[in-house]
């Protein structure tokens, strides 16, 4: 086996790898095997290295919901403060409800028939609704006339 | 002649396990499994050294396991068992380190390797080993790493060599290695039973471990 010239480098990550190869694919028994002979406690290895596991398990989960959280919050605030500017007008905004209602009958009665005509409504109701249909992604598709 | 059957083809494609199953083999590993991820991680901590840059075996399991997690990679259960893919990913990031190492030595987080090779010169300034190493030739300082490196490795060596002298099998498997061979080849070359072969790779393993873990402090 004298083979060529090694540097003493890959000699001993040779020896390593092999050694790597024996635990990867050796019988389990015989790892126990060695673990009692090396003084080491299988018992406690399981439970460490499993409380281990399940700690980056745990931390993941709650990294993703964290983040998930955070996308939601930034699409609510980007509909609410970015996508759309409402008209600066009290008889814009009303005129804009107007069309939706016109051009979406059917929205007729989560608005004005609870016992009220569209009159009845204040300038707040109208404002806080028409950010809702924004929000629903309604307003997109109603043609909304130009304000005055 | 006849035709060779041909399997059947699988009726589903394979899919990547589930945060729930993964949440699942993590509950049931026994204690073999878990024996073999964490001797499995020892090894390619003792194996790549100075470019695991302080992070122990127990960053490397976290490590591997957060990237089956978002999917940088994936366990197919149907395949391979929770422990072996763990371990592939284990070796996998060992060697990332390593490459990550030799391409940056001169980041900050390696500064601990410049401390521990700095060295002070005749006019008693502090030499470091990492000067000039963005030159593409192998310089001077490169050289001295190189050459550093090869000289602890060439005591560790002698050391392995030295504790199995009267351990005519070690010695066989150890000369084996170091010569590129793997354990099958060594075995049939050298009419070696597996009970032999198992047996010796425990006494190797026992002292190799017990000689890294001194070197690392351990």
């Amino acid at each position: 086996m004298a083979g060529k010239s090694r540097s003493h480098t890959e000699r001993l990550a040779r020896i390593l790898d092999n050694l790597g190869e024996h635990i990867r694919n050796g019988p389990g028994d015989e790892l126990l095997e060695t673990a009692r002979e090396e003084g080491r406690d299988p018992a406690e290895v399981n439970a460490r290295i499993k409380g281990l596991l399940r700690s980056v398990f745990k931390s993941y989960q709650q990294k993703t919901l964290a983040d998930a959280k955070q996308g939601y919050q930034r699409e609510l605030a980007s509909i609410f403060e970015g996508h759309f500017h409402l008209p600066k007008t009290a008889d814009g905004r009303r005129n804009w409800f107007q069309a939706v209602l016109i051009q979406a009958p059917q929205l007729q009665p989560a608005f004005t028939l609870q016992n009220r005509e569209l009159s009845d409504l204040s300038d707040e109701d109208i404002e806080a609704h028409l950010k809702k249909l924004a929000q629903l992604g309604v307003l997109n598709a109603i043609r909304l006339p130009e304000e005055e | 002649m006849k035709a060779k059957p041909t399997p059947p083809p699988p009726t589903r494609k394979s899919q990547p396990a589930t945060r729930g199953e993964i949440d699942q083999a993590i509950k049931t590993l026994t204690h073999e499994d878990t024996e073999r991820i964490e001797q499995a991680a020892l090894n390619r901590i003792d194996r790549i050294r100075r470019a695991a840059n302080r992070r122990s075996h127990e960053d490397l399991i976290q490590e591997a396991l957060t990237r089956i997690l978002d999917g940088t990679r994936h366990w197919y259960k149907d395949r391979v068992s929770f422990t072996k893919c763990l371990i592939g990913a284990i070796w996998s990031i060992a060697s990332e380190w390593a490459g990550h190492r030799e391409r940056n030595k001169e980041l900050p987080e390696y500064a601990w390797l410049e401390s521990d090779l700095s060295r002070t010169d005749e006019e008693g300034k502090t030499v470091s080993p990492f000067d000039g190493l963005q030159e593409p030739a192998l310089n001077a300082e490169e050289e001295l790493i190189h050459v550093e490196r090869e000289a602890e490795n060439k005591a560790l060596v002698e050391k392995i060599e030295a504790a199995f002298a009267h351990d005519e099998k070690a010695s066989i498997l150890l000369m084996g290695f170091q010569d590129g061979m793997d354990g099958p080849t060594i075995r049939a070359e050298f009419g070696m039973s597996e009970k032999e072969f198992r047996t010796t790779m425990r006494r190797i393993q026992r002292g190799v471990r017990k000689m890294m873990g001194q070197h690392h402090g351990r």
